[in-house]
């Protein structure tokens, strides 16, 4: 049986101020897995995770959210792709001025201020304790690791329980050992919990060990969609010399 | 008729020490006519000689290279990063009078969305973080109000000093009293409060949200649900709203007793004379028009700074740039606004 589709893109041309970045992506991320976009630096990746995020409006096509088409002109279908999503960005983006216990609990604050402090501080604490971060929940962003601020802002993205959850470069800047322990988590979350995830890394070692689905993109287009294992087969010039290390990304654009 | 090629036989070291006879050689040109370049005598090639013939390229559209070695096109290749992403050309100009009126059409539909979102705030109380205006009306308040006094203090002495002369020049000693007293509530103390906010208060709003948007803080409320404007401006609009006359009334007493003291002190007139005389002129209508310009002065220091935060685009360059730009936003619709005010009330 096939699996459930939870964001569809159709013929999705990306960018800024009518320049396209990307053109006639057909992104399908299946619910329960972690479908990873990858390329190089300035490829796009972030722009289309932009797109998917509702901050970006398409040049031209559409993207679908659990088969509703998102009107990123409306206020109203906006908040409902925000209530189902999760971001984690880059650099963590968990407001200085607030600790950790505000920080994650600020979705619940502001949307539901009738949730009680005991039980508000209750499900941070449970999220915390997930990223294992429990003991630190009156400590401030500036006074965390690169490492924990990442986690810290995972938990922040699960706290209202989202369908999806997408990240921007996790393991960037992070060392081997914190950025394993990224993906550890994430593998965690999508199996307990079945959150689906959509990461955009250009990390090999986090892809090998997270990915379900992979999207790369290249020079303005989709260079291979589909299952991680078929990477391997893709006759695809970039693919190779990207992921399969057969010589660097640049070389093949000189060829 | 075959079109007339310009041929350049380049020399054997193009590179930056002979960058000199390299110019000269290219130098008159002709734009219409193509151009072909004799690469077979080059000997040496740095990223100065690349960029001479790149910028050729985009001078004349019919640039052609003849007699290059693999070693020195591999070199053009990796200098020019074919297949990098390159720099839109297309993207519009930094200033032009379309980014203008387009910035100010922005800066009033912030300024209508804010006064509404206050709207529904004190309506319904919601969409404000907790504590969050409490704390902004700290900073602004009790981070502004010593050296809102100092300044006030200052500008009351120095204001007394230059008129106390002349005054007792012709025996009008006690008039002092009357030019302190209006003076200094009616335009010096809501002037001198409203350039002190924009550079204190001002300025810390546009790089506290310019630096958010730059760390994607402005993205991540957005993708809560939450409206970054709305989140970030009520509690500091409201918060201006009440600091402000503390502050003004603080200002107007500190202010005023400057010029008392000097009164005092260079033309022998008693507190109690100078605060009499002073209420000949001065009356509630007085305070209360200085209190409203401030309250004015300081929504649009917040409109200004925080929409010159939210427009921040380049990093940490982009946030001092704004930053700078906000403080002379702010000044300036404040001069203007001041003028304005004063001429209404002619």
């Amino acid at each position: 049986m096939a699996e459930a589709e939870i964001i569809t893109t159709h013929d999705l041309c990306i960018g800024y101020l009518d320049t396209p970045v990307v053109s006639h992506i057909d992104l399908a991320v299946k619910k329960g897995r972690i479908t990873v976009v990858l390329g190089q630096s300035g490829c796009g990746k972030s722009t289309l995770l932009k797109t998917l995020i509702g901050l970006l409006p398409p040049i031209s096509g559409r993207v679908d959210f659990d088969g509703q088409a998102v009107d990123f002109s409306s206020e109203h279908s906006l908040q409902r792709l925000f209530r189902r999503i999760g971001v984690l960005y880059q650099n963590g983006a968990l407001l200085n001025s607030l600790n950790l216990l505000e920080n994650i609990a600020l979705p619940i604050t502001m949307h539901h201020p009738t949730i009680p402090d005991n039980i508000r501080t209750e499900m941070v604490y449970n999220r915390l304790r997930q990223v294992g971060l429990a003991p630190d929940m009156s400590r401030y962003p500036s006074e965390l690791s690169g490492g924990m601020r990442k986690r810290a802002a995972l938990a922040r993205a699960m706290i209202l329980d989202p369908e999806v959850i997408l990240c921007d470069e996790p393991s960037a800047g992070l060392d081997p050992i914190t950025a394993g322990g990224l993906d550890e988590l994430m593998l965690n979350l999508k199996e307990l919990l079945g959150i689906t995830f959509v990461v955009v890394t250009h990390e090999l070692r986090s892809i090998d060990r997270i990915a379900d689905d992979v999207l790369v993109i290249h020079s303005g287009e989709i260079r291979f969609n589909g299952p991680y294992p078929q990477l391997e087969i893709s006759p695809d010039p970039f693919v190779k010399s990207f992921f399969l290390k057969q010589g660097t990304a640049i070389e093949e654009t000189q060829t | 008729m075959t079109q007339k090629i310009q041929r350049i036989r380049l020399p054997d070291r193009l590179v930056l020490d002979n960058h000199g006879e390299i110019l000269n050689l290219l130098r008159g040109l002709d734009q219409s006519l193509p151009v072909e370049l004799d690469f077979s005598g080059v000997d040496r090639l740095d990223s100065t000689g690349v960029a001479m013939v790149c910028h050729l390229r985009k001078t004349h559209s019919d640039l052609r290279i003849t007699g290059i070695s693999p070693h020195h096109k591999r070199m053009m290749e990796v200098f020019t990063g074919s297949g990098a992403p390159q720099p839109d050309s297309s993207m519009p100009a930094a200033s032009s009078p379309h980014k203008g009126m387009h910035a100010f059409k922005q800066f009033l539909i912030l300024m209508a969305d804010e006064f509404a979102h206050v709207g529904r705030f004190l309506a319904n109380r919601r969409g404000v973080y907790p504590g969050e205006i409490r704390h902004q009306l700290y900073l602004m308040g009790y981070g502004s109000y010593l050296i809102v006094c100092v300044i006030t203090f200052l500008v009351g002495v120095t204001i007394a000093l230059t008129s106390a002369k002349q005054l007792n020049n012709f025996g009008a000693n006690i008039y002092l009293a009357d030019l302190v007293g209006f003076g200094m509530i009616r335009e010096l103390v809501p002037l001198m409060a409203g350039i002190i906010l924009a550079g204190k208060v001002g300025a810390s709003i546009t790089a506290e949200i310019a630096s958010m948007k730059v760390l994607e803080e402005v993205d991540a409320l957005q993708t809560m649900g939450l409206n970054p404007e709305k989140f970030l401006m009520v509690p500091r609009l409201i918060a201006i709203g009440l600091a402000v006359p503390l502050l003004v009334t603080l200002a107007n007493f500190v202010g005023i007793f400057g010029g008392m003291l000097v009164g005092k002190l260079f033309s022998g007139i008693s507190f109690k004379a100078f605060y009499q005389e002073m209420l000949t002129i001065v009356n509630l209508g007085d305070y209360l028009f200085g209190l409203g310009k401030t309250m004015v002065f300081g929504w649009v220091i917040v409109i200004s700074s925080g929409f010159k935060g939210f427009s921040v685009t380049r990093g940490a360059l982009g946030v001092g740039i704004a930053t700078t730009e906000s403080v002379v936003l702010s000044i300036s619709l404040i001069i203007i606004l001041d003028s304005l005010f004063a001429l209404l009330v002619y």
